[in-house]
């Protein structure tokens, strides 16, 4: 069993999951795999905490641990698609992990500006009250359809952030 | 990205963002990638939005790894992430150095045989010199509430929190009418179907809070932080969930989403049990230490030391302060260190203190007057100096930092004279930085030039957290970053308070440097 971490290390962690998950998602593509990936990935960044030098980069110093932990998976026998090394490594090259808090913020606004409609449909998407399939049953919408929605309002949240933060 | 490219990247997404992705499709997708930064960028961004949803909207989708749990001390059945920032905050809440005080309400069983009672007033300034005094009776009819803010109720389950500037007419026990200002209802069981009139719409409650505001050209905005209300507009009538807001102007109704921040939802208790507070009066006048003062404090050292970010430094100046002697921090060094934790969590909280800046002052030599907390996470600091940075509100006027958001007044401090300043956050609830915090100048309660939403969540446990420190940046001081961020001005009866000051307090405190109980 890993060892006890002290409340400060708590809580940078936590603060963190988003982003490692994030970190981890985008290269496996999977969301079954990420999770899976998230949970050795903390296992470890707490075996190492002692190894973290309080007052640097605490998110760089995850992101490599979560990089060797999807390269480790790879490796395995039964390993399950990814994305490959040379995307993974050109993924490596953007900088977006550093302003996932100011996208956060910028989120909050950007909800404000969609219709009713849509904040309800992507409120209850990600609230976890209904899945796609079952909004499509009540709504009596196609699978698909009710997908291409969603895609359409993530796609314009990403916009109103992209303009945020440019703003800011 | 071509066109083509372009609208594949998008269907794989949406497809990937609700199920997996086949085989083929992960090589698709890997190609496209592969492609140009642009697709790489959208696509970032894009999971990114995703993820914020996730964690925005209730974290559902990422379980807790069960290896986590006996780190962080936790019961086994909580297995989602969503319980542990709770957790680590609740433990930083249960560290408050005070006697925690129980607070009042006022017996609502003597109020005066009238419609509408004064319940609480802040700052309340109404116009024709008239004067109400907690207890008052209003009289049928219109009232003008100058500045400030003040809580009425009709005595059958409708209290009104209404915001200066404000013109509003008491029609009835069940009817107000708003000609301009911001007036927030919570009604109970028994004042359902009470009305809120303003020039643009009738809003009626169906057991509810909201919030209604209206601009000087009538056009009108309701807000609805629980419950539901009916809006009747001409012969239209529209119902408005939680959550939910719209917004009337002569040509358009428009929906959107409610914006709590926007409203004073509640008003400071008079603090019922012992109080406790420290003051550093600072008037030794030589030296390195200054002795600290106080009540119901515990038995520590928590004298103010004299200090420089130099080794050979020689520390803040003593100079002629507003009562007595003062300190002045030169910008280049200069600080004060204490042994106080500060108040922590979301307790309720006031400073007050004298604060000179000289005309000249340079931007990063703003922070910090006085300054607490850690930077462990949003909230976490409490960090009171003047904004340094026009994006945040007007340069030079006082601005209350908690890391990642701030509330900053108007009147620009850099003038070389003595102002006094007073911060008060209420306690009750989970106070955030714009509903919960006020700040006054030389007495006055000071208008906010802009203010962003946050949850106060004091940190006073953590290693990473500082004391209390005046003079010095409170980041910069934890990690050590010797000759940055200093403030340059001086600095006279520095008081902290565990509970909200209220307006004689404060008015006390700056005349004659004395705390009223």
């Amino acid at each position: 069993m890993a060892k006890e971490v002290s409340d400060e290390f708590s809580a940078l962690l936590t603060a963190s999951q988003p982003r490692i998950y994030g970190f981890i998602f985008k290269r496996v593509v999977n969301h079954d795999l990420a999770k899976e990936i998230l949970q050795d990935t903390n296992l470890v960044i707490c075996k190492k905490a002692d190894d973290y030098q309080p007052g640097t980069n605490f998110i760089a110093w995850v992101f490599r641990i979560a990089h060797f932990q999807i390269l480790s998976q790879r490796q395995k026998a039964n390993s399950r698609p990814m994305l490959s090394d040379q995307t993974i490594e050109l993924l490596s090259d953007t900088k977006e992990e550093n302003i996932f808090d100011d996208k956060l913020s910028a989120l909050n606004t950007c909800l404000q500006d969609l219709s009713t409609d849509n904040r309800q449909l992507i409120m209850k998407r990600y609230s976890g009250k209904f899945s796609v399939q079952q909004y499509a049953q009540e709504s009596g919408k196609r699978e698909n359809a009710v997908s291409k929605i969603l895609h359409k309002i993530r796609h314009s949240l990403s916009k109103c952030i992209k303009l945020k933060l440019a703003e800011a | 990205m071509n066109s083509e490219e372009r609208n594949k990247l998008e269907e794989l997404l949406a497809t990937l963002m609700e199920s997996a992705l086949s085989d083929s499709e992960q090589k698709e997708l890997d190609q496209i990638l592969q492609s140009s930064d642009e697709a790489r960028d959208y696509y970032n961004d894009y999971i990114d939005t995703h993820i914020a949803l996730d964690w925005h909207f209730g974290d559902q989708s990422l379980d807790l790894p069960s290896g986590l749990e006996p780190m962080i001390n936790q019961p086994p059945e909580k297995k989602t992430l969503k319980f542990i920032a709770p957790i680590l905050a609740l433990a930083a809440i249960l560290t408050l150095v005070f006697v925690l005080p129980k607070t009042e309400k006022p017996d609502e069983s003597n109020l005066a045989q009238k419609d509408y009672t004064l319940l609480k007033s802040v700052s309340a300034n109404w116009d024709k010199n008239q004067n109400f005094k907690v207890g008052d009776g209003f009289e049928k009819g219109k009232h003008s509430l100058k500045s400030g803010y003040c809580e009425i109720s009709n005595g059958k389950g409708v209290k009104l929190i209404v915001e200066g500037p404000a013109e509003f007419d008491l029609v009835s026990p069940m009817k107000v009418k708003l000609e301009k200002g911001t007036i927030v209802a919570a009604v109970e069981e028994e004042g359902i179907g009470f009305q809120v009139d303003t020039p643009k719409t009738n809003v009626v409650d169906l057991g509810t809070e909201f919030g209604v505001s209206v601009q000087e050209n009538g056009d009108t905005e309701v807000h609805v932080l629980d419950g539901k209300v009916e809006t009747i507009t001409g012969s239209n009538k529209k119902l408005i969930n939680k959550s939910e807001a719209t917004l009337i102007t002569a040509k358009s109704t428009v929906a959107k989403a409610a914006d709590a921040g926007k409203f004073m939802r509640i008003l400071p208790e008079k603090p019922k049990e012992e109080i406790s507070y420290i003051h550093w009066p600072l008037n030794e006048g030589q030296g390195k230490v200054s002795t600290y003062k106080g009540e119901n404090l515990k038995d520590k050292d928590y004298d103010a030391y004299l200090k420089s970010t130099y080794a050979n430094g020689n520390g803040p100046n003593w100079i002629n302060g507003k009562f007595n002697k003062g300190v002045h921090f030169d910008g280049n060094g200069n600080y004060i260190e204490t042994g106080f934790p500060g108040i922590g969590g979301a307790h309720a909280r006031s400073v007050s203190f004298w604060v000179k800046i000289p005309k000249d002052v340079r931007t990063d030599q703003a922070t910090s007057m006085l300054a607490w907390g850690s930077y462990l996470g949003k909230g976490r600091t409490w960090q009171v100096s003047w904004n340094w940075q026009a994006k945040d509100g007007n340069v030079g006027a006082l601005r209350a930092g908690l890391y990642h958001g701030q509330i900053v007044g108007t009147q620009d401090l850099r003038d070389d004279k003595w102002h006094h300043i007073a911060v008060v956050m209420f306690g009750d609830g989970k106070p955030n930085v714009s509903t919960h915090i006020l700040l006054y100048v030389d007495g006055k309660l000071e208008p906010a030039s802009r203010k962003s939403i946050l949850d106060v969540k004091t940190d006073i446990k953590s290693k990473k957290s500082t004391k209390v420190l005046m003079g010095r940046d409170a980041m910069a001081q934890i990690y050590g970053k010797k000759q940055h961020k200093v403030f340059k001005g001086s600095l006279d009866e520095v008081y902290i308070f565990n509970f909200a000051l209220n307006d004689e307090q404060i008015r006390q405190l700056m005349e004659y440097n004395k705390f009223v109980k």
